[in-house]
């Protein structure tokens, strides 16, 4: 799909417009989009689109995702969390994955940021270097 | 064979307390020999970006959100929701005496059953030419062994010289005959043992030509016992386009140690026409704008910044050269046409 400038300046504007205090507010999104169906401005639904990738873009950079072998238990999950707060900030999204494939050890990813310390990476970082 | 087992036990031992950071991304779409990434945050421009099955990009694009790569490799093993990695290196290829007599691909690898190239150095590809205080004139000529060129317009070592012309003129014939007359001279100041002759090496970079083409090169400078002193760098027209646009810097890369390492080395690029061609592919679905022709803008910067690399280096930085002999292939009518 060719976007426009026209589309993505637009678009980018709204996103910049749902943050309050650095933080997305779902208030303010809706009322953004409310108000944009109601204006019906030219190629509206195609800056829908595109505002709705961005804000999944936006969102996934705040979304932690931890993989682990087995079941983690909570005293090490709420560390985890406090910890990650602490380094992306309050308004990040945990979530707790059981992924048997990994043989052990836990992954998380946060945006692009990946920490990989599972059996299986260094498995195959191993084969690499052999 | 214990000792084996200490070394992979140490090896284990190394790996075990690492995790290791990395920064990925998604393919979310790919084709043509070019993925697009979402994601890769702090991918660097000309960096390596690592697939799944050892597959390799190199990130030419760098957008709002998205990342443009051209792939190398088995580019059908890519596919949609694939996760890429950044690696923090540049691409490179092996350089040394090692790559002398053989033919090889844009990566550097063996494509003449020799067996494996071993070299220890490895050189990126891109690299910013030497500057005025690292360069000196040229003072010293490369004998090209065509009596009309070297009387009338003699070219020195670290000089660059274009050779131009239509098809089927005989320009690839000039370049074959200059490597044959340096491999003669190597050979003649070797066989008398002179100590002060400077051997010349040389690189011929073919670039989209028929892989028919680059063999009979190949023929004639074995033939003629010029090969011990040539690489011959492949990239033909059935290469993905990747691969004929590094082709070029692949070789410079070569001359460059050559040059670096206070040696003499003239690299001929087969021609570079082609290469323009092949840079506008990658370009266009890359969706970069183009210009006249559809070339991409930066087409002249590619060419430019290539060419540049040739050099003569002052004594104090080891005094070795670059030949550069870049061949462009103009497009005339042909006769028939022209007297309609």
């Amino acid at each position: 799909m060719k976007i426009n400038k026209e589309i993505r300046r637009l678009s980018r504007g709204m996103l910049r417009a749902s943050f309050t205090d650095g933080e997305l507010d779902p208030g303010r999104i809706a009322s953004l989009v409310d108000s944009l169906i109601a204006r019906k401005p030219r190629h509206y639904i195609e800056v829908l689109k595109h505002y709705r990738r961005l804000l999944r873009l936006e969102l996934e950079k705040r979304r932690a995702r931890v993989e682990t072998a087995s079941e983690a238990d909570s005293a090490i999950r709420s560390e985890l969390v406090a910890n990650l707060k602490k380094k992306y900030g309050s308004d990040l999204t945990t979530e707790f994955v059981v992924n048997p494939q990994l043989l052990g050890g836990m992954r998380i990813r946060v945006g692009s940021d990946v920490w990989d310390g599972t059996v299986r990476n260094r498995l195959e970082r191993l084969q690499q270097q052999l | 064979m214990s000792s084996i087992l200490e070394e992979i036990e140490t090896k284990i031992e190394g790996l075990k307390t690492s995790t290791t950071k990395s920064n990925v991304g998604v393919v979310r779409e790919t084709g043509d020999g070019v993925a697009r990434i979402e994601g890769l945050s702090d991918v660097m421009l000309n960096e390596m970006i690592e697939f799944p099955n050892g597959v390799f990009g190199l990130a030419l694009n760098l957008e709002e959100t998205e990342v443009g790569a051209i792939l190398m490799g088995e580019t059908t093993k890519v596919s949609e929701g694939d996760e890429a990695k950044t690696t923090g290196r540049l691409l490179s290829v092996p350089v040394g005496k090692a790559l002398l007599g053989r033919v090889v691909n844009t990566l550097g690898q063996p494509l003449d059953d020799k067996g494996a190239i071993k070299t220890e150095t490895f050189y990126p590809l891109e690299k910013i030419a030497p500057g005025v205080i690292k360069r000196r004139s040229v003072n010293q000529p490369v004998q090209t062994g065509i009596m009309a060129i070297d009387a009338m317009i003699p070219i020195g070592r670290g000089q660059r010289e274009l050779i131009i012309g239509d098809r089927a003129t005989g320009k690839t014939a000039i370049a074959i005959d200059t490597i044959i007359s340096q491999a003669r001279l190597n050979k003649a100041a070797e066989d008398q043992g002179d100590k002060n002759y400077r051997p010349l090496y040389c690189i011929y970079v073919a670039i989209g030509q028929k892989n028919s083409n680059v063999a009979r090169a190949f023929a004639v400078l074995e033939k003629e016992g010029a090969m011990p002193y040539t690489t011959i760098i492949s990239a033909p027209a059935s290469d993905t386009a990747t691969n004929q646009y590094l082709a070029p810097f692949a070789g410079a890369a070569m001359g460059e140690w050559f040059m670096d390492n206070g040696m003499d080395a003239l690299i001929v690029f087969d021609d570079l026409s082609k290469h323009a061609v092949a840079y506008r592919q990658v370009s266009l679905v890359l969706k970069r704008p183009s210009g006249r022709e559809a070339y991409p803008g930066d087409v002249f910067y590619l060419h430019s910044r290539l060419l540049e690399r040739s050099a003569r280096m002052a004594e104090n930085f080891g005094g070795g050269s670059l030949t550069a002999l870049p061949i462009i292939e103009t497009q005339a009518f042909p006769l028939i046409f022209r007297q309609t």
